[in-house]
């Protein structure tokens, strides 16, 4: 008997949900929130930036993309995620960009730039480019420069460690020896714990010359006897030294400074005689992606205004030249002299090997 | 029939096989840092993992870390799954509890727990010394030993809980005809409890060796670069060398290795079907 009652055909999948009804309201549920977004960044009111989370991104958020939105209108959506599996996929996109800025680790700058995928930050468009410190942007071409940079020195257990070395040859020829006992922590090489920068730092330290990373690899397999853990994750330099399982070892600055703030002086940072490890993430403008509002963000990600406050929270180094730090991040954090920056390039194209050459004379 | 089974074929297709072939593909590529990638296809990645001692060491470790886990997670797992199955207590509800909801808590914030237990001034070395087994801390943490601990720790629910689900559907009348026609507990249990149990103990044999062929995230926690398994291998040649093409030949040597695995799992439970 035919129903003298239409429903409509919307009420109808509400009230009585097929299986094939359900699945289109999921796929939809999962597409609505991406549609509006994807409409903002299509009108030019909208910038998606890749970034790897946590409190760098809450701090980048707060000192730059709102200040920006408070400044240009424009939105900055930020993505949060594995750093290289942002730039894998722009990379691999055609066409259409899923980011407006790439912004991430070396190695994948270069093969974004090798790739042709990158616009140049030219004076005109950035006008801030010309404040950045050399060191920070001459491996990039003109095509990126560095947004902030990290130092890797060394922190000590204030208790364990009386008389700390005050060089990284130092603190090889005391490990070797076994002045620390076997309680030294080391980056791992291919953990994401920057061993990369860290490795060439100490043939830099070793020999002056930092591609010579034969003498490094001899270095760390004469101490890995005193060696307990080649650590993988950021945080376990301040773990160990705070929980007791280590004494000394390669650690970053800012996170030292802050647990040394917050233990009362039970770790303490040292700023090595013979060159800090260093690095950072690099940014610069996709092509195909909204490229005028990507300047102006890039502009402003790397002026006086945002990079002072930014910086000083996270207590990270600021490139731009005319930063002058508060207090006692003044003394604090190392100066662009200071810092050894790394070649992306040797390091990108020695890294398989020096994975393979790890496993086999140090993870052994 | 087809209506019934499509979407879940599809599902499948779309996110497993696909995937898996498109893994293989990108594993007959060469890779790498400056790598040709017009190159043809070919086995290179594969004759480099079967010739290099660093990865059959690594896959030799892997094997025998899957095989002593299992072993020590059946040797804990299998009483208190008979306990659970057999008795009728609160207790074992109780025990039952106990062992589900360490689930609910993530591996990180587990092995955490491990690094607070057998740090150096954690309880483990504490209780050590207290009892004077020894003058100074030990180094129980970051060893091959605290990533075979941690990992029975958290693989022991997936132990317990397939063979407790079996023999508690086991009937309890085969029991009885074996005590009746004279057999002790212990026979009964030789001879017609356990080897009823064993689809169990497959199945839970093979949830947790492919867990622990899989694992990452505790030995890298509380393990150390020493202790190399087959994630780490893939995890360093795909997010640190750069070279998809190897790290995708490892996951396939991986993926396939598990799967052989779970037929040969397969295998032991058809047999043994009642």
């Amino acid at each position: 008997m035919t129903s003298a009652i239409h429903q409509p055909k919307l009420a109808t999948m509400l009230s009585k949900p097929s299986r094939r009804s359900l699945l289109a309201m999921g796929g939809a549920a999962i597409c609505a929130p991406y549609l509006g977004s994807t409409s903002l960044r299509a009108q030019g009111k909208e910038l998606v930036v890749p970034m790897s989370g946590g409190s760098f991104m809450t701090i980048w958020g707060s000192e730059i993309a709102d200040t920006f939105k408070q400044k240009t209108g424009i939105s900055v959506k930020m993505v949060p995620g594995n750093m290289k599996t942002h730039a894998m996929a722009s990379l691999a996109a055609k066409g259409n960009a899923p980011f407006d800025l790439a912004f991430g680790n070396g190695d994948d700058f270069v093969q974004l730039l090798d790739s042709n995928k990158l616009l140049p930050l030219t004076p005109d468009k950035v006008p801030n480019i010309d404040d950045i410190h050399v060191k920070f942007k001459e491996q990039w071409q003109g095509y990126g420069s560095m947004f902030d940079y990290f130092s890797i020195g060394l922190a000590y257990s204030t208790e364990q460690v009386k008389n700390p070395p005050t060089s990284w040859r130092e603190f090889v020829e005391r490990t070797q020896k076994g002045d620390f006992g076997a309680n030294v922590f080391f980056n791992g090489l291919a953990a994401g714990v920057r061993g990369p920068e860290v490795l060439v730092n100490l043939a830099r330290a070793l020999t002056g010359n930092e591609q010579n990373v034969d003498a490094a690899f001899e270095a760390i397999r004469k101490m890995k006897p005193n060696i307990f853990k080649f650590f993988g994750s950021i945080n376990d330099p301040i773990v160990m030294l705070l929980n007791g399982e280590g004494v000394i070892g390669p650690s970053w600055d800012g996170r030292t400074f802050v647990a040394q703030d917050e233990s009362n002086d039970k770790v303490r940072f040292i700023k090595p005689t013979d060159g800090v490890a260093s690095n950072g993430p690099a940014i610069g403008v996709i092509k195909g992606g909204n490229e005028d509002a990507a300047y102006q963000l890039v502009n402003h990600a790397l002026s006086v205004e945002v990079q002072k406050p930014f910086c000083e929270k996270m207590f990270y180094g600021a490139v731009n030249t005319k930063v002058v730090y508060s207090g006692s991040l003044m003394q604090r954090i190392p100066k662009p002299d200071e810092v050894n920056i790394p070649s992306e390039r040797f390091m990108a194209a020695n890294m398989g090997s020096w994975v393979k050459r790890w496993n086999q004379e140090i993870a052994s | 029939m087809l209506g019934a089974v499509g979407p879940a074929c599809l599902y499948v297709v779309i996110l497993l096989v696909l995937p898996f072939i498109y893994l293989v593909y990108l594993s007959l590529q060469e890779g790498g840092h400056g790598a040709d990638q017009t190159a043809a296809l070919s086995l290179a990645n594969y004759v480099e993992i079967f010739t290099s001692r660093i990865y059959l060491e690594s896959l030799w470790g892997t094997l025998q870390l899957g095989v002593a886990v299992t072993a020590l997670t059946l040797l804990i797992g299998y009483p208190v799954a008979y306990y659970i199955a057999q008795s009728g207590s609160r207790f074992a509800m109780f025990t039952m509890a106990v062992i589900i909801l360490p689930l609910f808590v993530s591996v990180v914030v587990r092995s955490f727990g491990w690094m607070i237990l057998l740090g150096r001034q954690g309880n483990v070395n504490r209780m050590l010394m207290g009892l004077g087994f020894t003058d100074k801390p030990l180094q129980l943490l970051y060893t091959p030993g605290a990533v075979t601990v941690g990992l029975v720790h958290i693989l022991a629910p997936l132990m317990i809980l397939p063979i407790a689900s079996v023999l508690r559907g086991l009937d309890p009348a085969l029991r009885e005809a074996a005590s009746s026609l004279g057999a002790s507990r212990a026979k009964v249990f030789w001879t017609v409890t356990l080897p009823l149990s064993l689809p169990g103990v497959a199945a839970g044999c093979v949830l947790v060796l492919a867990h622990v062929i899989a694992a990452f995230v505790l030995p890298a926690l509380i393990g150390s670069d020493r202790v190399k398994l087959m994630a780490t291998m893939i995890y360093q040649q795909v997010m640190t060398a750069n070279n998809l093409p190897l790290g995708a030949a490892l996951a396939v040597v991986m993926v396939v290795a598990t799967f052989a695995l779970l037929a040969l799992a397969g295998f032991i439970a058809r047999r043994h079907r009642v």
